[in-house]
């Protein structure tokens, strides 16, 4: 008997794994209708020729309305207000343009009462965005910002982003030597001993490049990497706006020198090339044109290097910014 | 010459950046370590296409160099997925993942060093896969994993200096917007690299301890 049971038992067992594969294969193929099924239906909701000319009709309907809101001049002002915020860049190492406040971090200098004054304008807040020159294109196509103030035109850079075609001032290109050095010409820095320094990806690598091919010219990343370049003697000449190299010498670091002839430095702005961005340029020009004709872009300076101490008697008489 | 005035007066900015750079380090060894041991485990899985995803995650970070991985993970994610990443973020996730793929790599040469017999060992006695790794080779593969991956930590705390590239505000960042003002960058990189060698100097003396010949041997 006791035999008869087991073999009982072990029909049971086997019964029972028989099944439960089947019920497993069951479920399997249950679970497969479900998954199949809707996405068979909503293939066939967009295929079907019924549907597919109705879809078609409806894109051919809509393109036009869709284009029209992509050339709407005013698309990317009235988002921009919309939104509240102006957000432009803002660096550290561009003193006395942009200085950042030692306790509270906050924003100040001539670029950003600049910037302040725009988004007065457009009755939004200024929202200032850390970043450095070197990432300014990535900030622009990464959609980080609205407007660069302070640039320098050029028309490898103006084939990717829009630049206003007046600058809001323009300054000249001076030289910041170590102490008791001078540079009075530019053709006396193009040496094959003088060694120059400039900021790399700035202006001032395509006018030392023009200016001064026989010199040896070092790129380096920014101001104060130049500044550390001079203070190891390693550089007979750094590069830098006239503003900028006086606001240096006036924290005591080498001496400031005009080179002749004097070469104009416009700052102007720039924007994001994108579709409906022609009204907003427009109002930026109009913004620079009232700063220049009513000589509020010249108060704002002259305020700024008071604050500084910065003396522009080095400038000759009739140099106008 | 040397103006050390420069840096006690403008002592609170590099001690915030000393912070900041302190608190990624941890923040992204502790994360990095989390994900890194994910992955070595995933490379010394017996199934093939887990092994794979994990040799392909450490290949991945370990052959893009950081600062591409910091630049793109904040400047290429919006544009490609629409993501607005901030750069605090950015910059954790990027060093997290970075260092994890190197962990990942320590992990897996730490179990891979141990001797088969062990394993063989552990089998006998009737142990399961996870008790063998838990019981047997994890214990002694993490005292070997040790140095290295002290060594890894130290490397990741300079690694945050890569993050002044998009102005995280680390020591780094602190140092060189101080030598921007002050015009004086030689007596400021003077000290950010004397914090350095203050705080990794006696970690390095640990590690090196963890190497010598009786460093937590059984």
């Amino acid at each position: 008997m006791p035999i008869e049971k087991k073999g009982r038992s072990s029909f049971l067992k086997k019964r029972s794994k028989k099944l439960l594969l089947l019920r497993w294969s069951n479920r399997a193929r249950r679970r497969l209708y479900v998954r199949v099924r809707p996405r068979a239906k909503v293939f066939w909701f967009f295929f079907s020729k019924k549907n597919t000319l109705l879809f078609s009709l409806i894109l051919t309907l809509a393109l036009p309305f869709a284009a029209r809101a992509a050339d709407d001049p005013t698309a990317v002002l009235d988002a921009i207000r919309a939104s509240g915020v102006l957000r432009a860049p803002v660096m550290v190492g561009e003193e006395p343009g942009y200085i950042k406040d030692h306790a509270t971090g906050a924003w100040s200098g001539y670029y950003v009462t600049f910037l302040q004054s725009i988004a007065d304008d457009l009755g939004v807040k200024l929202q200032p965005s850390e970043t450095n020159w070197g990432n300014l294109a990535a900030d622009f196509q990464a959609h980080k910002i609205d407007v660069a103030i302070g640039v320098n035109p050029n028309p490898q850079r103006a084939l990717v982003v829009d630049y206003l075609s007046i600058p809001i001032f323009s300054d000249a290109w001076a030289v910041l030597t170590p102490k008791g050095a001078h540079a009075a010409t530019w053709a006396e820095l193009n040496a094959p001993a003088r060694r120059i320094t400039v900021q790399s990806g700035s202006t001032m690598q395509i006018v030392a490049r023009a200016l001064l091919p026989d010199a040896q010219v070092t790129p380096v990343a920014d101001r104060p990497t130049a500044l550390l370049e001079l203070q190891s003697g390693r550089t007979d000449a750094v590069l830098l706006s006239i503003l900028d190299a006086l606001d240096v010498q006036a924290h005591g670091v080498g001496d400031v020198s005009l080179p002749r002839p004097i070469l104009q430095n416009p700052a102007t702005l720039c924007v994001a090339r994108q579709p409906g961005n022609a009204g907003f340029i427009n109002f930026l020009t109009t913004w620079v044109q009232q700063q220049r004709s009513l000589g509020l872009a010249q108060s704002t300076l002259a305020k700024a290097w008071k604050a500084r101490g910065i003396d522009l008697s080095i400038l000759p008489p009739d140099f106008t910014f | 010459m040397f103006d050390s005035s420069v840096i006690t007066a403008n002592a609170s900015l590099l001690w915030q950046g000393l912070l900041v750079t302190l608190l990624y380090t941890v923040a992204t060894i502790a994360s990095g370590l989390g994900i890194g041991f994910a992955v070595g485990l995933a490379q010394l899985s017996r199934l093939l296409p887990v092994r794979l995803l994990g040799r392909i995650y450490v290949e991945f970070f370990r052959n893009i160099p950081l600062l591409v991985i910091l630049l793109w993970s904040y400047y290429a994610l919006p544009i490609f997925l629409h993501v607005n990443i901030t750069k605090a973020w950015a910059g954790y996730l990027s060093l997290s993942l970075y260092i994890a793929a190197f962990y990942a790599e320590i992990l897996r040469g730490g179990v891979e060093g141990i001797d088969p017999g062990q394993v063989d060992a552990a089998t006998a006695l009737g142990m399961s896969a996870g008790q063998r790794m838990r019981r047997v080779i994890l214990p002694q593969a993490i005292r070997r994993m040790l140095p290295p991956l002290v060594g890894q930590s130290i490397i990741q705390m300079k690694n945050t200096t890569l993050l002044s590239a998009i102005t995280v505000p680390d020591l780094l960042y602190q140092g060189s917007y101080v030598s921007s003002f002050t015009y004086r960058p030689m007596e400021v990189y003077t000290a950010v690299a004397a914090i350095f060698l203050i705080i990794l100097v006696p970690l390095t003396a640990l590690a090196r301890r963890m190497e010598g010949p009786h460093a937590l041997a059984h």
